[in-house]
């Protein structure tokens, strides 16, 4: 008895490890547990004088497959299909059968039956599972190597549900041969990313975060999260209207800012200085930072971030600031995320440019009406 | 005049017709030799004769010769993916080399009764592994995914029963998919290996069931060898029962049913206990059968429900074993409570399957032909081999039912010979093994099964009636080998003949389910899954659940739906659970209100659009569901149809591969989020 449960114990040790050079073992094993064992350990309390036989083999494990199916419906009762309520409940089961067979009786003598194979009969068999199994073997050999389609996946994903100003742009070689790519993004028909002759190897792909605004690069602090009220919490969910709401502050403190004529070197300028101390009135992009200035790009509507000391001895951005504060309000009609982009990728293989080889575009998607 | 038939019968009036003058005497004369033509006399009943284990192939070899074969099948399966010519030919001729040494070495009369069921065994395994040959990556089958879809759900959520789209009945009867995920979950190995696990032993255990019922009803080994090897003619049985699908799992276990209620009925099991015993396992198998496929349990409860019905037509007032009665009422009982249980899933599921098929039963009755023979749905017809060899089958089916079946009643007991002392219909109804009858009365189903076949929906009916009439179609054929055609006889011309008719009808069956489309061609080709199956659809789908996360509302067309359930996890739409056929949207030349309504309606987040099924005609007959999608198709889709997406405003084509697309249309899926719950 002790052995037999010895066994049990080694078998469930084996079925339930996760060690992946086990996995033959694990195979043949949960093979026999689940396919034979139990219908067995149930007929041989059936049949107890019944020799092992052909029968009594297709009857195990027709019976053991059938009692599995009936456990499968006790383990969804008790929401434990998992590996161990498997082996839990096969276990207990073959354990039961095992101590029924032992606490009745139900002992016979088995009548032996002797089996004698010929060393001729023992080769061909021996011959005909090598040959089955590399039949089975070339055939998946067969079946991997053939690729109809030689091909290259392109996507354009925004990287989360509410903000489409950030996509994320992916490609992957399924060329059958390693590639060179010139990949391009557009945003309205302009150019704003361009990856210029990059190597992929077959199956590999390249993954690239990429900022839709109109020069493609990436506002610094827009990775912060923003203070608001003097705790950290985003302003908005959709990025965009956090980019509206950190616009207006900065030209409102801008007006509120002491200036004073500077000279840079360069000729007359104005000093200004911005007051970033308090956390509740600060722009989020000039967060963290005291005494960050905010410049605007020189021929966009985008804002570019730019930290700094408390005073900024003398600064042609911010002269620029008090000139034209509308570029950093930025016009609604013009602001990039009011508006809407076609986002467009270009693909060029093997540095053939002329061909446009794919084209993935998004646009932006209509929040008013979801 | 003597007979010129060995058992040729004194016929019923015979005794008249010798008194007749000469007309009479020569019309005597001709239906004395169709009697005995047909069996209706005096059988042979001494078929099994002593082993001689010199005089015959020891299955070993028998095995390497499987071997050998099955690796030339590898290599015409893989040259049929580099498109040769000869791969097809080839394969059929490898189903032919494996089963008919083993058919020839099984119809001798000398053998051990150990070393027929080996052959048996032998064959059902070899046929086996063609398929596996076949199919040796991933699943090609449509009804695979049916199910590898719920597989693969009970292993992520540790539960039964979750809706399936795909195939809203499926999860209701989970058998094979219990089984699957508890190997899979147990062993490491994925669902695929795990399946092909367990649809090959469920194939060993039906083929030795098989054998011990045939043995049991017909009291020889010699006859259970021979019908097991002629049951492998079944259109259904090398490779649609081998599919990872329902049917194949619940056929074993109806095996299993019946031979274990054969097991309660041996003289040898007296003790009451084990009679007890006996029906509790039987009763557990009963409810694995229920809970595995509602037809196939619904049959065993019909085959147990007409032996009782003969036992007591034949019995009279004679007390019937009450065996047989419990037997009877738990297989009726049993798959119907399960039905219940699950809220009665199968009658909308079946009821149109057999509507449609009546329906065209009825018209080819009328002449009205819906389906072109060995013509596919794309127009390719089959090579003249093919088309021979099936009608070939066929034939010879019939000509062995025609000379097999009154032989067969014979071998059950039934008299057809004047007896003075009793009436000639008591002595019709009068046997003495009533599931030997049964199984030649199920001989019948087999013409109704062709009839069913000339017919486009009624195909699948032919077909699910095919493994249930191949059960009479093998016994009655291996009486009349062993009976008529063989009989005791070492002739080796003779056997070999036999056995040159015996693989007609097997490679034959093949082809009428397989036809030219065995083996996986070079080309893609449109809907034609096991052809249309490939890395690139795989990948696409894949990519879905990588980047959008699983969960998500699809509308795709027949094989990518598949694909991305099974391999990306979305939630496809389909006409049978939406009541919408969202192709619609996708073939139509405008998008209009109509398009946009059906999108709004079921939610659709996503459109994956395959470029390919522009390049031709479907092959299984359908792009999408058969409904309107397809009903709008008379030539293959445009591609401007599924391009009418990229200049549409707030639709984003969000992947491509040069050949699918996938375009985000959350813009039309208004109320999104209340789908969304309603789903949940």
């Amino acid at each position: 008895m002790i052995w037999i449960i010895a066994l049990f114990a080694i078998g469930f040790g084996i079925m339930i490890s996760a060690s992946a050079a086990l996995l033959l073992l694990k195979g043949i094993v949960s093979f026999i547990f689940l396919a034979f064992l139990p219908g067995y350990l149930v007929l041989k309390i059936i049949f107890p004088a019944r020799s092992f036989d052909v029968a009594v083999a297709l009857m195990s494990s027709g019976l053991s497959v059938s009692i599995t199916i009936v456990c499968g419906l006790i383990l969804h009762a008790f929401n434990a299909m998992n590996a161990f309520g498997w082996v839990l409940c096969l276990g207990f089961l073959c354990l039961t059968a095992l101590w029924m067979g032992i606490r009745f009786r139900v002992t016979g003598t088995p009548t032996r039956t002797s089996l004698r194979f010929k060393a001729s009969h023992i080769a061909a068999v021996s011959l005909a599972l090598m040959l089955v199994s590399s039949a089975v073997v070339i055939a998946k050999q067969g079946s991997l190597e053939q690729r109809q389609f030689s091909y290259t996946e392109l996507w354009i994903l925004p990287t989360d549900e509410r903000s489409f100003d950030r996509v994320v742009v992916g490609l992957r070689n399924e060329e059958q041969a390693g590639t060179y790519y010139d990949l391009e993004i557009l945003v309205n028909d302009r150019t704003i990313k361009r990856w210029p002759r990059f190597y992929l190897k077959e199956h590999d792909q390249r993954v690239e975060q990429v900022y839709v605004n109109l020069d493609g690069e990436e506002p610094r602090t827009l990775q912060d999260r923003p203070l608001q009220r003097g705790r950290k919490k985003p302003l908005a969910d959709n990025p965009c209207k956090q980019n509206e709401q950190l616009s207006r502050p900065m030209f409102a403190r801008a007006a509120e800012l002491d200036r004073k004529p500077c000279d840079d070197g360069d000729g007359a300028a104005t000093e200004v200085r911005f007051d970033t101390t308090q956390p509740g009135r600060q722009p989020a992009q000039c967060s963290d930072k005291p005494g960050a200035t905010c410049k605007p790009a020189s021929d966009t509507n985008l804002l570019k971030i730019k930290t700094g000391s408390d005073i900024i001895p003398c600064d042609r951005t911010a002269m620029k600031v008090e000139q034209r504060p509308v570029m950093i309000r930025g016009d609604k009609k013009q602001s990039p995320c009011d508006q809407d982009r076609k986002i467009e990728a270009r693909l060029y293989k093997n540095g053939d440019l002329s061909f446009l080889y794919r084209n993935v575009w998004l646009s932006r998607p209509n929040t008013e009406q979801r | 005049m003597p007979n010129h038939f060995p058992g040729a019968p004194v016929l019923l009036g015979s005794d008249q017709t010798e008194k007749g003058d000469g007309k009479r005497r020569e019309a005597g004369w001709l239906f004395r030799s169709l009697s005995a033509l047909l069996g209706t006399g005096e059988i042979n009943r001494t078929i099994d004769l002593p082993s001689d284990e010199s005089r015959h192939v020891p299955t070993a070899y028998l095995a390497f010769n499987t071997g050998a074969v099955l690796l030339v099948a590898a290599l015409a399966a893989n040259a049929s993916r580099q498109g040769a010519q000869w791969a097809i030919p080839a394969f059929y001729a490898c189903i032919a080399a494996i089963y008919m040494p083993i058919v020839i070495v099984t119809l001798r009369p000398a053998m051990p009764r150990s070393q027929r069921i080996a052959n048996v065994l032998l064959a059902g395994i070899g046929l086996f592994f063609l398929r596996a040959i076949r199919e040796p990556q991933f699943f090609t089958g449509h009804d695979e995914y049916l199910h590898w879809v719920t597989a693969q759900q009970i292993i992520e959520q540790g539960h039964l029963f979750s809706a399936n789209v795909l195939f809203p009945i499926g999860p209701f009867f989970p058998g094979l998919e219990i089984l699957t995920s508890a190997f899979s979950e147990l062993s490491g190995l994925s669902v695929f290996d795990a399946g092909m696990i367990i649809i090959g032993l469920t194939r060993l255990i039906f083929i030795g069931a098989l054998f011990h019922i045939y043995e049991h009803i017909s009291g020889s080994h010699r006859i259970a060898a021979i019908a097991c090897l002629i049951y492998m003619g079944s259109s259904t049985f090398t490779f649609f029962d081998t599919n990872f699908a329902y049917a194949g799992l619940a056929i074993a276990l109806l095996a299993m049913a019946l031979m274990i209620n054969l097991e309660a009925e041996q003289s040898d099991v007296q003790s009451l206990r084990t009679k007890a015993a006996l029906f509790l396992i039987y009763l557990v198998v009963l409810l694995a059968l229920s809970m595995t496929h509602h037809v196939t349990a619904y049959a065993l409860a019909g085959l147990f429900m007409a032996i009782v019905a003969l036992d007591f037509i034949n019995r009279g007032r004679r007390i019937i074993g009450t065996n047989l009665i419990f037997a009877a009422m738990a297989a009726a009982m049993i798959p119907v409570l399960w039905s219940k249980a699950m809220g009665n899933p199968g009658a909308g599921y079946l009821g149109p399957v057999f509507e449609n098929g009546l329906k065209e039963v009825s018209q080819l009755l009328h002449f009205n032909m819906t389906r072109k023979l060995f013509t596919g749905d794309d127009g390719v017809v089959a090579p003249f081999w093919q088309r021979y060899l099936t009608l070939g089958s066929v034939v010879l089916i019939c000509i062995g039912l025609s000379l097999g079946f009154f032989r067969s009643l014979r071998w059950a007991g039934m008299s057809f010979v004047h007896n003075p002392n009793t009436t000639k219909l008591r002595m019709l109804l009068t046997w003495n093994n009533s599931r030997v009858v049964l199984f030649t009365l199920l001989t019948l189903g087999f013409p109704l099964s062709i009839v069913f076949r000339l017919t486009r929906s009624g195909w699948e009916i032919g077909n699910r009636i095919g493994p249930f009439a191949f059960l009479g179609v093998g016994l009655v054929l291996a009486i009349c080998v062993v009976t008529f055609l063989l009989g005791s006889s070492r002739n080796m011309i003779r056997t070999a003949a036999i056995g040159v008719c015996a693989s007609i009808i097997t490679v034959g069956g093949i082809i009428s389910s397989e036809g030219p489309r065995i083996l996986v061609p070079a080309k893609f080709q449109v809907s034609a899954d096991s052809a249309s199956i490939e890395p690139m659809g795989i990948r696409a789908a894949q990519w879905t659940k990588e980047w959008l996360g699983p969960g998500k509302r699809f509308a795709a067309d027949r094989v990518n739906r598949l694909l991305l359930s099974g391999y990306g996890r979305q939630l496809v739409s389909t006409t049978l659970k939406h009541r919408f056929d969202v192709g619609v949207a996708l073939v139509s030349s405008q998008f209009g209100k109509n398009e946009q309504d059906v999108l709004e309606r079921i939610g659709i987040e996503y459109l994956f659009a395959d470029l390919r099924l522009t390049m031709g005609k479907p092959v299984v007959g359908s792009y999408f569901d058969g409904a309107a999608a397809d009903h709008m198709l008379d030539e293959p889709p445009q591609p401007d149809s599924f391009l009418k997406f990229n200049t549409m405003p707030g639709v984003n084509r969000i992947f491509d591969n040069g050949y699918s697309l996938i375009y985000d249309v959350r813009t039309f899926s208004s109320n999104l989020s209340t789908v969304r719950q309603v789903a949940k």
